[in-house]
């Protein structure tokens, strides 16, 4: 297997056999984030054609200071966000301080019959605005302010649409679990 | 808040940190030309600067040889103290340079010299008080150069002027005034000139039709590594003009993307034959002659002609290996030019215009898929013409060591004048940009 180091060297040459072969190791991973940020598929394979060709054009800026995966990861979630922005569907929600967080207890629930698959399905089911906020909050890591100025909403609306993305998710993820757990056991 | 509770953004964090799922064939399809299209520009630019410092090396060298033509001033001596030298002859520009305050009886002043030709137009400068000659034409004789001037006194001799009493010489009188061109003492050696080159060649081509599927043809297909070297023989007809013919070998090739090959077919191929599957290419039809390989158009471009398809052999049911994901073309073609040769500039840096044509007969024909740094063959391309005809035109740089040695730099463009495939309808031109470089001995 080349070293990802050489891969990228030769996509700066210009080697077509380097920039698939960089392709065909990181799409699949990329591909799960795309399809986790878009409404549909055929949104997902956009994006990711989009930020490969940033991915491409970028390299020469990527300088071996931190992952590469990471690198690439940011690029496909900011082009995820111009796509989002582009659509301009944010509308204001009002804003909802004190929604409690949902918990799931670990001793009452068990969430070990729900693959990857069936969370990203659930994810996928938020709508565009809930959905945004949460995976940029609890997978990406990012802050309320952040957000907030990524996606040109206020702090205030992030907060409320995390709070409503967790509400509904719980709900999906112990409905996935019982009808899962009833198939399971007939 | 209860730390033993785990937040719901946690299930999801984990249980997606690894998760991968396969993108639709058809994403890097379409991610593939816009790499390519975007690569394009920089292509250019790079084409641009390389042209750039070519010129600049050029124009150096030949400045550099100008001066190495004409290496020395001619010094004149003996001027009485506190008058700083009148005269200067520089290369190509014979000046003559009356200083500030120089009385008119000081200046330079000569009588006709009938007999000899030559002139050297006199222009006075801003001021009266400066002087330059500016020589038109200048010869050799006995006695020297002669200048017949237009300015002041009618006409001087530069002899007399260099036994007045005024100014010296040195051995002005033993050995003529004469400017040697170095270029010429290297090419008096001999007509004939003999050469070895060798050029890297860009191949590209061009539609002249308007049929989609050739066009959607030419976008999937792209230029592969090709060179070109041979020798060339030349004769000087003319002082400027030369004759040049030769034997060159010229190698290009082209890869066709997403063209798909496996190995391991064999056991599955009922029919027993060669040509089990067809590839349409802008060159002509490729057909395999390897039982054992199995293609797939994975751009579902409709390229491969195969009774294999989809209805009757599923290529995921069986054992087959991977080969690569593109096929590739190879073309080998004997040359034989006729070229001429204008020299522009003759010095020891010398510049020729060049433009010819070649006749292409075509030596070898093979398409294969690259496995492991090797080749996996695959088959040939039919409805290939045999022979093609090119032309040429480029510009030739030589530069002159002493003796008979000249190292070339030659950027040559080629078009051909008829397309490679036999098939009226594929209007595909190709032609190519390469850029030779090699010795020459001249004898």
């Amino acid at each position: 297997m080349p070293e990802i180091r050489n891969i990228i060297n030769g996509c700066l040459k210009g080697s077509r056999r380097d920039q698939e072969l960089l392709y065909r190791r990181y799409a699949p991973s990329l591909y799960a984030v795309c399809l986790q940020y878009s409404d549909n598929d055929e949104e997902a394979r956009d994006i990711l054609q989009e930020g490969f060709i940033k991915i491409f054009t970028n390299l020469s800026h990527f300088k071996y200071e931190g992952s590469f995966e990471g690198w690439m990861r940011r690029i496909i979630v900011n082009t995820a966000l111009e796509k989002y922005r582009s659509r301009n569907r944010l509308y204001m929600v009002e804003d909802i301080d004190m929604i409690p967080e949902p918990f799931v207890d670990p001793d009452n629930e068990d969430y070990s019959g729900l693959d990857a698959g069936d969370l990203m399905e659930i994810i996928r089911m938020l709508p565009p605005k809930y959905r945004m906020v949460f995976n940029l909050f609890a997978l990406e890591g990012y802050s309320h302010r952040e957000i907030s100025r990524m996606i040109n909403i206020s702090e205030g609306t992030s907060k409320s649409n995390l709070a409503r993305a967790r509400m509904i998710l719980q709900r999906r993820v112990e409905a996935y679990t019982g009808i899962k757990k009833k198939v399971l056991n007939g | 808040m209860d730390e033993t509770r785990t937040n719901i953004d946690l299930v999801f964090r984990n249980g997606l940190k690894n998760y991968e799922v396969l993108p639709p064939p058809e994403a890097w399809n379409n991610i593939r030309p816009a790499i390519r299209a975007r690569q394009r520009p920089l292509i250019i630019l790079r084409a641009a600067a390389s042209a750039a410092v070519l010129l600049s090396v050029a124009f150096l060298a030949y400045r550099l040889s100008t001066r190495i033509t004409m290496p020395e001033q001619t010094v004149i001596s003996g001027l009485p103290e506190g008058i700083p030298p009148a005269l200067v002859i520089a290369p190509g520009e014979v000046q003559v340079v009356a200083e500030k305050n120089v009385p008119p009886e000081r200046q330079i002043i000569a009588e006709a010299d009938s007999d000899v030709p030559g002139e050297m137009e006199v222009i006075p400068g801003a001021a009266d008080d400066n002087l330059i000659i500016q020589p038109v034409e200048t010869s050799q004789t006995a006695s020297g150069v002669v200048f017949p001037a237009r300015h002041g006194r009618k006409d001087f001799s530069l002899r007399e002027l260099f036994r007045s009493d005024r100014v010296e010489i040195a051995a002005a009188d033993a050995e003529p005034f004469y400017f040697p061109d170095a270029s010429e003492s290297g090419k008096k050696t001999g007509k004939w000139r003999i050469s070895a080159l060798v050029s890297p060649t860009y191949y590209t081509s061009f539609y002249s039709g308007n049929d989609e599927f050739v066009s959607r043809l030419m976008t999937d297909e792209q230029p592969g590594f090709s060179y070109s070297g041979g020798l060339a023989l030349a004769y000087r007809v003319s002082k400027r003009v030369s004759v040049q013919s030769g034997l060159y070998f010229s190698s290009f090739g082209q890869e066709l993307a997403g063209i798909t090959s496996f190995a391991g077919f064999q056991p599955y191929d009922y029919a027993k034959g060669n040509r089990n599957f067809g590839v349409m290419t802008t060159r002509g039809m490729i057909y395999t002659n390897n039982s054992d390989v199995f293609l797939l158009d994975t751009r579902n471009e409709n390229r491969i002609v195969t009774r294999y398809t989809k209805d009757y052999f599923d290529p995921s049911k069986a054992n087959l290996v991977y080969v690569d994901n593109s096929l590739r073309q190879n073309f080998s073609y004997l040359e034989l030019p006729l070229i001429i040769r204008y020299k522009l500039l003759g010095r020891a840096l010398d510049f020729n215009l060049i433009g010819g044509l070649s006749s292409n007969i075509l030596i070898n024909n093979s398409v294969y898929a690259a496995i492991d740094g090797g080749r996996y063959q695959v088959g040939r391309t039919e409805g290939m013409s045999m022979l093609t005809f090119s032309s040429s035109l480029g510009m030739g740089m030589e530069y002159n060591f002493p003796g008979n040695l000249s190292l070339n730099l030659e950027p040559v463009f080629r078009y051909y004048l008829n397309p490679f495939s036999q098939t009226p309808a594929l209007k595909v031109h190709p032609y190519s940009f390469g850029i030779f470089s090699g010795i020459s001995y001249r004898f």
